[in-house]
């Protein structure tokens, strides 16, 4: 599998660190109800097809990224740079 | 009482030289990473020209000359030979690192084939061109590489790590001299 990442362009897949659904970049506030922590850490949703997350380029730019991927069909649709989204945390 | 003299990363392991390849280490004086702050990138940019005389450098690429430079660094740029001024505090996050990285430029005939030998991307003189600049792997190294001239490259590297930079690149050296012999 390789990813494109959008600043080195296409990488090996070993280059670059997984670290989950790109969900964590909605987790909720400290002072937020029990109940969106409890959405947050343990209702997920185990798509077939398109799913989102995080993944770090380690070997590389050293940048987060989101990576969108098919899981019937591996096939990576998008990559964009976590800076660049609106979900960036500040 | 003795006078006491810093040394440099590489010292005593540099040059290395084998049939028209030469590796050596670079003594750069200042190097300082710069990231501006989210919407300040153009304002440092027009800093930095004023100061240094060059842009901030777009993505995988470095501006300036063989004297001051500004080489991309994935999550920062490096800024290369000359201290900045501190009013670029305000607008960007600045660390001195001048003592932290070990730089060495490789030059020679087939300097490709010797990066070959240890980057898993495309580093052929006609696609890596003058002046690109890549965050990638030496062997299990992390490394940034910058082709710094026609046959030359520029490589920087932790200084913790500058052994085994000096050591993988030496045997690479001596291979490809060896396999370039036996072919011609």
């Amino acid at each position: 599998m390789r990813i494109l990442c959008p600043n080195c362009g296409d990488r090996d897949i070993r280059e670059f660190y997984y670290r989950g659904s790109a969900q964590d970049l909605h987790r909720p506030n400290l002072e937020d109800r029990l109940s969106d922590w409890h959405a947050f850490l343990h209702l997920r949703d185990n798509t077939a097809g398109e799913i989102r997350d995080l993944w770090y380029h380690e070997k590389g730019c050293n940048s987060w990224l989101v990576v969108t991927r098919n899981t019937m069909t591996h096939e990576i649709i998008k990559t964009e740079l976590v800076k660049n989204t609106d979900e960036r945390r500040a | 009482m003795r006078s006491l003299s810093a040394l440099r990363p590489a010292a005593g392991l540099c040059p290395v030289k084998f049939d028209g390849l030469e590796l050596v280490e670079l003594d750069l004086s200042y190097l300082f990473s710069i990231s501006p702050f989210p919407g300040f990138e153009k304002k440092c940019s027009a800093i930095l020209k004023e100061n240094h005389g060059l842009y901030l450098p777009k993505v995988c690429r470095a501006t300036g000359n063989s004297r001051v430079r500004a080489i991309w660094f994935g999550s920062f740029t490096l800024l290369v030979g000359e201290k900045p001024d501190l009013a670029i505090t305000d607008l960007a996050a600045v660390t001195d690192q001048s003592d932290a990285w070990c730089t060495l430029r490789l030059r020679g005939k087939c300097v490709e084939e010797v990066l070959q030998r240890l980057c898993p991307i495309d580093v052929r003189l006609s696609k890596f061109k003058t002046g690109y600049v890549a965050r990638t792997m030496l062997g299990l190294l992390h490394v940034t590489i910058h082709r710094s001239g026609k046959e030359q490259f520029d490589i920087y590297s932790y200084r913790s790590m500058s052994q085994t930079l000096v050591s993988e690149i030496t045997y690479s050296m001596k291979k490809t001299v060896n396999i370039v012999k036996q072919n011609f």
